[in-house]
C-alpha cells in the first residue's frame, strides 16, 4: 500500500468523522422537546424554563452551539451535562471502563470458541461431527444474546447462586468482583460471536488445506503439519481479521444490550438514560465515541489487511 | 476499502461441493413453515392475541399449549401474531437495505474511480458508523418507539451492506464480455445495468437479502427488548421477552418460547440463505 | 503426526472449557456483600442529579429528602407534619405571618453552624426572580422572610392553609449552607443524620452517618442506594443478599417469592400518587361530559390494580387521596359498568363508539395499566390505539402542547387539587374558572376546617364533570430482609428516611408513632 493510498484514505477518514458530527448534531438538534422543561418537570413556571435554558446556552444559535461542541470534542474538554452537573469526560471514562473490557472479555470468550470449534468442523467436515458442529454455530448465531444473558441468569445466579445476577464492583474497589462480575455478561456477549467467528475460522481452515502454497509447501518437503503452521496461518488470518474488524458495531450493540439485562453502568446504560432524559451533550458525545470506534476500527482492518494480503499492494 | 474485504469473504466462504444443500431444504422448510403460521394468524389464532384474561400465567395445557402471559393471553396466540408481525418487520427492514443499497451500489460501480464513486461509499460508510441501535434510539426519542422506528432504524443501517455487496458483484459483471460488447454497442450505462448486471447479481442479492432478513429479526428482538421497538401490547417476539422477563424466576418458558422463536427464524433464513449460496454458487463462479 | 494435531485440538477444547469453569467455581466462596452497619438498598430511578432544588425528580428525593437535607418541618409517613429545623412556629395576622423558632447547636454536615440567617437565605433562593427551583410557584406568595434574633418570620401576600404542608413535602424547603451551595450537584450538604459520601451516575448512591448531626445517632453507619433497571435484577439481588431492601418495588405483581418466605417482610402504605386516565377535554367527543362518564364506567379499577400493582393500590374516584384533608371516596361514583358506559355513550350521540389514541409515557404502571383500559374502552365500542413515547417527548407532546386523547400518568405531587382551576392545565378542564372562584375562598377561609368544607366542593364538582378517570392510589411496596427494622410504613414521604432504620433493633415509640414502624 502506497503512502499516498494511505494518506488518502486518512484523509477521508477524518472528512467522515467532520460529516458524523454534523449528521449527529443536527439530528439531536431538531428532537422535541426541550431540555430544561424537562429537567424541571410540570410544575414548573415558564419563567423557570426561560431562565434555565439561558442558564445551559441552549438560546445560542444552532451554528454556535455546533462549534463550542466541536471544540469540546477536539480539545477534549467536553465540558458537563446539562442535567447531573457532572463532568462528560469522567462519566463517559468510568462507563467504558466498564464496556471496554467487556466487548475485550466477550470478545476473548468468542475466539476461545471460534478457534478450537471452527478448525475441529473443518478438520472433521467429511463425518457427522463436523456437521454436528457446524449446526450447532448455526444455532448458537440464531439465539438473541439477550437470550442467552437471561438464561446464563436463571441458571447461575437464581437457580445455583454462583453469581451475581447483576451489577458491577467498580475495578477501584476490587479487581478480581469487577472481573467475575463481567464474567456472564462477556460469555453471554462471546457465546454468539464465538459461533459467528467460528464459522469464518472454519472456512478460513478449509481454504488454507486446499490451496495451492500449501501443496507447495508439502512439496518442497514440510509436514502437513508445518506447512499449516508457516504458511496456512497468515493467510488464514486475512479473512478472519477482517472478520473481527467489522464484527466492532455489532459487539457494541450486543454490548448495549447485554448492559441492559445484566444492569451494568457501562456506555449502553449512559446512553439509553441520557437520551430518556434529554441530556443532550451527553447522547452527542456517546454517539461520536461509538462513530469513532467504527470508523477508525474499519480504517485500521482496511489498512492492517493490505499489509497482510500483499496480493493487493 | 471494505469492498474488497467483501470480496475476499465471499472467496472464502466458497463452501466444497460436498457441502451440506440439505441446508437449503432445512432452511426453506422453516421458513416455510413460519410464513404458514403468519398466514394462519392473518385470519385466525385460538384466542385473541391482545385481550387479557383473568386466567394469569397458567401453565401448558390442553386450552393453551404454550400456557397464558401475566395478562391471562393465550401464548400460542401471541406467538402466532408475534410470527405475522416479525415477519412484517423483517420484510420492511430488508425492502429498504435493498431499495437503499442496491441504487447506491449500481450507481457507484458504474461510475467506478469517480469522485462519484468516491462520495457514494463515503456516505455509506457514514452510515456504517452509526449501527442501527442508535439510529432506533435517535427515532424513538424524537418521535416515539414504534414498529416504524425500528424498520426504518434496522433498514438504513444494513444499507451499506448491500451497497458494497451491489457494488462488488456489479464492477465484476461490468468488467465481463457481455459488458464489453454491450459497451461497443453504445449500450446506454442505464441499459447495461438493467439488461446485463442486474439479472446476473440477482441471485446474490436474493442470497443476502435472506441473510439480512434474519439479521433484521434478531435486530428488531433486541430492539423490542430494549423498549425501543414495537411497544406492548402488541406481541412481536421481541416484546414478549421483554414483558416476560420479569416473571425469569416464576415462569421461565414465558421468556424462552418467543426467544426459542426468534431463534427458529433467524436459523431458518440463515440456513436459507447459505443453501441458496451454495446452489447459486456454480452460476457465481461463472462470472469471476 | 495426525494424533498429535488431534491431541492438540482435544487439548484446546479442553481448556476452552476448563477455564470458565474453574472460574465460576472460584464464584463459589461465601459472600458477605456489604460491610458491617452498611444498608443495602435496592431501588428502579437512579437520581438525575444530586441537587434537588433544580430537579423535580423523586429519585433525588427518595435519597437526600430528609437524610440528607432538612426543613423548618418534615412530613411523616403517617400523613402529619412534624417540626424539625423549626422547634416550633406561631401564625399571626390573619394567616399571613408566620415565625418560627430556629433550633440551636444544628451543625451542617462540613461543621458549619445553623443560624437563621441560612433558612433565610435558602427561603429567598427559592423566590429570587432567575431561581429555576421546579416548585418554584408554590412559594409565590411570600412577600418577605427575614430574621429576627433566633427565629425567621415569613409574610404572606394572602392566608395559605398549604403553606406549611408545601414547605415540608417539597424541595422548596431545604435548608442550605450557603457556603456549600455551588458544589451542591457534586457535594451535597445538609444537616440531616446522614451525609452523602459518593455516587457512580445511574449505578449508586453511598451514604454514611453524619457526625455533625444534632439527631439521635442513627443505627446504621452507612446507606447505599442501587438502581436495577428491570425488576428481575433486583430480585434476584435481593435474593443473594446483595441488597437487603428494595425500595418501591417496581412490579408489585411479582413479590409473590418473597411474600412466601419467611425471610423477608413486605411493608405497603399510601403514596400522594394518582394514577389516572388524563382526559383532553377538548378532544372531540371527549369534551362531553356523557362520553367522560363513559369511559370512567368502562374502566375496572380492580382488575387494574390487580395488575399494574399486584393489589396493592387504593382505587381512586376523584382527584384527591386519603390523607388529604379534604378527602372524599369517590370512587363508587362510577363504579365499573361497561352496560352503563354504552348507555352513555349512546345518550352522548355515538351508539358505534368512536376511535381515540392513549398515548402512555414508558412507565410499567402506565403501560400495564394502559393495556387494560384500552382492552377495556375496546369493549364498549371505544377503538382505543396504543401510543408509547418517551418521557421528554410526553412532556413536550401531551402535556405543553396538549396534543393528545387520553394519557395514563401518575400525578405524584400531593395536595395538588390546585391543578383542576388553571384553565390552561394540560387536560384543558372547562370549569377551572368555577374552580379557581372555589380555591380562592378556601384559602381565604377563617378557618382550617372551613376551608377543607370548600376544598370538598371543588372534589365533588370535578368529579360531577368527570374532568379525568381517575384510576387508583399506587401503594409503595417494601420488601425487606427481616431483621431490617425501622422502614417508612407509607410513600406519603417521597423521602425513604433512615434515620430510624435498624438491624435487629425493634423502633422507638417515637418512631412507630411517625409511621417508621416497618
Amino acid at each position: 500500500m502506497t503512502p499516498r493510498y494511505f494518506l488518502r484514505r486518512l484523509v477521508t477518514l477524518v472528512a467522515t468523522l467532520f460529516a458524523a458530527t454534523l449528521v449527529v448534531f443536527s439530528l439531536l438538534s431538531v428532537l422535541p422537546g426541550s431540555p430544561a422543561q424537562v429537567i424541571l418537570g410540570t410544575q414548573a413556571t415558564p419563567a423557570s424554563v426561560k431562565a434555565l435554558t439561558q442558564q445551559l446556552g441552549l438560546d445560542h444559535p444552532l451554528w454556535r452551539q455546533y462549534v463550542h461542541w466541536l471544540h469540546g470534542l477536539l480539545t477534549l474538554r467536553l465540558g458537563h451535562s446539562y442535567i447531573s452537573q457532572l463532568p462528560i469526560g469522567s462519566q463517559i471514562g468510568r462507563s467504558l471502563a466498564v464496556t471496554g473490557p467487556l466487548i475485550g472479555f466477550g470478545l476473548l470468550v468468542g475466539i476461545v470458541i471460534a478457534v478450537p470449534f471452527g478448525v475441529a468442523a473443518a478438520l472433521f467436515r467429511r463425518n457427522a461431527a463436523g456437521a454436528a458442529i457446524t449446526s450447532l454455530s448455526q444455532v448458537g448465531i440464531a439465539v438473541p444474546n439477550f437470550i442467552v444473558g437471561l438464561l446464563l441468569i436463571l441458571v447461575f445466579a437464581v437457580r445455583l447462586g454462583w453469581l451475581d445476577a447483576s451489577g458491577f464492583t467498580p475495578w477501584s474497589q476490587s479487581v478480581w468482583a469487577a472481573f467475575k462480575s463481567l464474567v456472564l455478561p462477556a460469555i453471554a456477549l462471546g457465546l454468539v460471536e464465538g459461533a459467528l467467528l467460528s464459522r469464518y475460522v472454519r472456512s478460513a481452515v478449509l481454504d488454507v488445506l486446499r490451496s495451492d502454497y500449501l501443496r507447495t509447501a508439502r512439496a518442497k518437503g514440510l509436514s502437513r503439519r508445518q506447512a499449516l503452521v508457516r504458511h496456512g496461518f497468515r493467510n488464514g488470518a486475512i479473512p478472519v481479521v477482517t472478520v473481527l474488524g467489522l464484527e466492532i458495531p455489532s459487539l457494541i450493540i450486543g454490548a448495549v444490550v447485554i448492559e441492559n439485562v445484566f444492569t451494568l453502568p457501562g456506555v449502553g446504560t449512559l446512553l439509553l438514560q441520557a437520551v430518556s432524559n434529554r441530556d443532550l451533550l451527553v447522547v452527542q458525545d456517546v454517539v461520536m465515541l461509538v462513530a469513532v470506534v467504527v470508523l477508525v476500527v474499519n480504517f485500521l482492518v482496511d489498512a492492517s489487511y493490505r499489509l497482510l494480503d500483499p496480493r493487493l499492494r | 476499502m471494505s469492498a474488497t474485504a467483501a470480496e475476499v469473504l465471499t472467496r472464502s466462504e466458497r463452501p466444497s461441493r460436498r457441502r451440506l444443500h440439505p441446508s437449503a431444504a432445512i432452511g426453506g422448510t422453516i421458513v416455510a413453515a413460519i410464513v404458514l403460521l403468519a398466514l394462519v394468524a392473518l385470519f385466525w389464532t385460538p384466542y385473541h392475541a391482545t385481550i387479557p384474561s383473568d386466567q394469569v400465567l397458567a401453565p401448558m395445557s390442553g386450552h393453551h399449549p404454550f400456557g397464558t402471559d401475566e395478562y391471562g393471553r393465550d401464548v400460542l396466540s401471541r406467538l402466532m401474531a408475534g410470527a405475522k408481525l416479525t415477519l412484517y418487520a423483517g420484510a420492511i427492514s430488508v425492502l429498504i437495505a435493498v431499495a437503499g443499497g442496491v441504487p447506491v451500489g449500481l450507481a457507484a460501480a458504474a461510475a467506478r474511480g469517480s469522485i462519484v464513486d468516491d462520495l457514494l461509499m463515503r456516505a455509506v460508510d457514514l452510515i456504517y458508523a452509526f449501527p442501527a441501535l442508535l439510529a432506533a434510539i435517535v427515532l424513538a426519542a424524537a418521535v416515539g418507539a414504534s414498529t416504524t422506528t425500528a424498520m426504518l432504524a434496522i433498514g438504513i443501517a444494513s444499507i451499506p451492506v448491500f451497497a458494497r455487496v451491489t457494488r462488488a458483484a456489479s464492477l465484476q459483471v461490468l468488467g465481463s464480455e457481455y459488458v464489453l460488447a454491450a459497451r461497443a454497442y453504445r449500450r446506454s450505462t442505464l441499459a447495461i445495468l438493467w439488461r446485463h448486471v442486474l439479472p446476473n447479481i440477482r441471485a446474490l442479492l436474493i442470497v443476502q437479502a435472506s441473510l439480512l432478513y434474519a439479521i433484521a429479526i434478531l435486530a428488531e428482538a433486541g430492539l423490542s427488548y430494549l423498549g425501543l421497538g414495537t411497544p406492548p401490547p402488541a406481541p412481536t417476539w421481541g416484546a414478549m421477552v421483554q414483558d416476560a422477563q420479569q416473571y425469569l424466576g416464576r415462569d421461565p418458558l414465558l421468556v424462552f418460547w418467543p426467544g426459542i422463536f426468534i431463534a427458529l427464524a433467524v436459523l431458518g433464513f440463515n440456513l436459507l440463505g447459505d443453501g441458496l449460496r451454495d446452489l447459486l454458487d456454480p452460476r457465481l463462479r461463472e462470472q469471476r | 503426526m495426525r494424533t498429535r494435531m488431534k491431541a492438540a485440538v482435544v487439548a484446546v477444547l479442553a481448556l476452552a472449557v476448563a477455564v470458565p469453569a474453574a472460574a465460576l467455581g472460584f464464584g463459589h466462596v461465601a459472600r458477605s456483600h456489604t460491610a458491617s452497619g452498611t444498608l443495602v438498598i435496592g431501588s428502579n430511578v437512579a437520581p438525575p442529579t444530586l441537587d434537588p432544588t433544580a430537579s423535580p425528580a423523586a429519585a433525588i428525593d427518595e435519597v437526600f429528602d430528609y437524610n440528607v437535607y432538612q426543613h423548618l418541618a418534615q412530613l411523616t409517613p403517617n400523613g402529619g407534619v412534624t417540626p424539625v429545623l423549626a422547634t416550633r412556629w406561631s401564625v399571626s395576622n390573619h394567616g399571613r405571618t408566620y415565625t418560627f423558632f430556629i433550633r440551636k447547636g444544628v451543625r451542617f454536615s462540613n461543621g458549619d453552624p445553623l443560624t437563621p440567617a441560612d433558612v433565610v437565605f435558602s427561603f429567598k433562593r427559592v423566590i429570587a426572580p432567575k431561581s429555576t427551583y421546579p416548585y418554584k410557584v408554590l412559594m409565590a406568595g411570600i412577600n418577605s422572610v427575614r430574621a429576627r434574633g433566633w427565629t425567621v418570620v415569613v409574610t404572606l401576600k394572602t392566608r395559605d392553609w398549604s403553606f406549611i404542608y408545601n414547605m415540608a413535602a417539597y424541595s422548596n424547603g431545604v435548608i442550605l449552607d450557603p457556603r456549600a451551595v455551588k458544589q451542591m450537584a457534586t457535594s451535597p450538604v445538609g444537616t440531616g443524620p446522614f451525609m452523602f459520601k459518593s455516587q457512580v451516575p445511574n449505578y449508586s448512591v453511598d451514604l454514611v452517618r453524619n457526625p455533625y448531626s444534632w439527631n439521635p445517632r442513627t443505627n446504621v453507619d452507612a446507606v447505599t442506594f442501587r438502581y436495577f433497571s428491570n425488576a428481575n435484577s433486583e430480585n434476584a439481588a435481593l435474593q443473594s443478599g446483595q441488597i437487603q431492601v428494595i425500595d418501591n418495588a417496581l412490579n408489585p405483581n411479582d413479590i409473590g417469592v418473597f411474600k412466601s418466605s419467611s425471610k423477608y417482610k413486605i411493608v405497603h402504605g399510601p403514596t400522594n400518587g394518582k394514577v389516572q386516565v388524563t382526559i383532553n377535554n377538548s378532544s372531540g367527543p371527549l369534551s362531553n361530559v356523557l362520553v367522560r362518564r363513559a369511559i370512567t364506567y368502562a374502566t375496572n379499577r380492580k382488575a387494574i390494580i390487580q395488575a399494574a400493582q399486584g393489589g396493592y393500590g387504593i382505587p381512586l374516584g376523584s382527584g384527591t387521596v386519603p390523607g388529604d384533608p379534604w378527602y372524599i371516596d369517590m370512587a363508587g361514583r362510577y363504579a365499573y359498568n361497561p352496560a352503563k358506559a354504552k348507555q352513555l355513550l349512546t345518550q352522548a350521540g355515538y351508539p358505534n363508539g368512536f376511535s381515540l389514541t392513549l398515548t402512555l409515557p414508558p412507565y410499567s404502571y402506565a403501560t400495564t395499566s394502559g393495556t387494560l383500559v384500552a382492552a377495556e374502552l375496546n369493549a364498549v365500542g371505544i377503538k382505543t390505539t396504543i401510543k408509547n413515547i418517551q418521557w421528554p417527548l410526553w412532556l413536550s407532546q401531551v402535556f405543553t402542547n396538549h396534543n393528545f386523547d387520553l394519557t395514563i400518568v401518575d400525578h405524584v405531587e400531593a395536595r395538588d387539587i390546585a391543578n383542576y382551576a388553571n384553565s390552561k392545565y394540560y387536560w384543558q378542564y372547562t370549569g377551572s374558572d368555577a374552580v379557581s372562584k372555589l380555591l380562592t375562598a378556601a384559602n381565604a377561609a377563617p378557618t382550617q376546617a372551613s376551608s377543607a368544607a370548600t376544598y370538598k366542593a371543588i372534589v365533588r364538582k370535578i368529579t360531577t364533570d368527570a374532568v379525568n378517570d381517575w384510576l387508583y392510589v399506587p401503594e409503595a411496596v417494601t420488601i425487606a430482609q427481616r431483621g431490617v427494622n425501622g422502614l417508612p410504613q407509607s410513600g406519603r414521604t417521597e423521602s425513604f428516611y433512615l434515620g430510624y432504620a435498624s438491624f435487629g433493633q425493634a423502633p422507638s415509640a417515637a418512631a412507630r408513632a411517625q409511621g417508621y414502624g416497618g
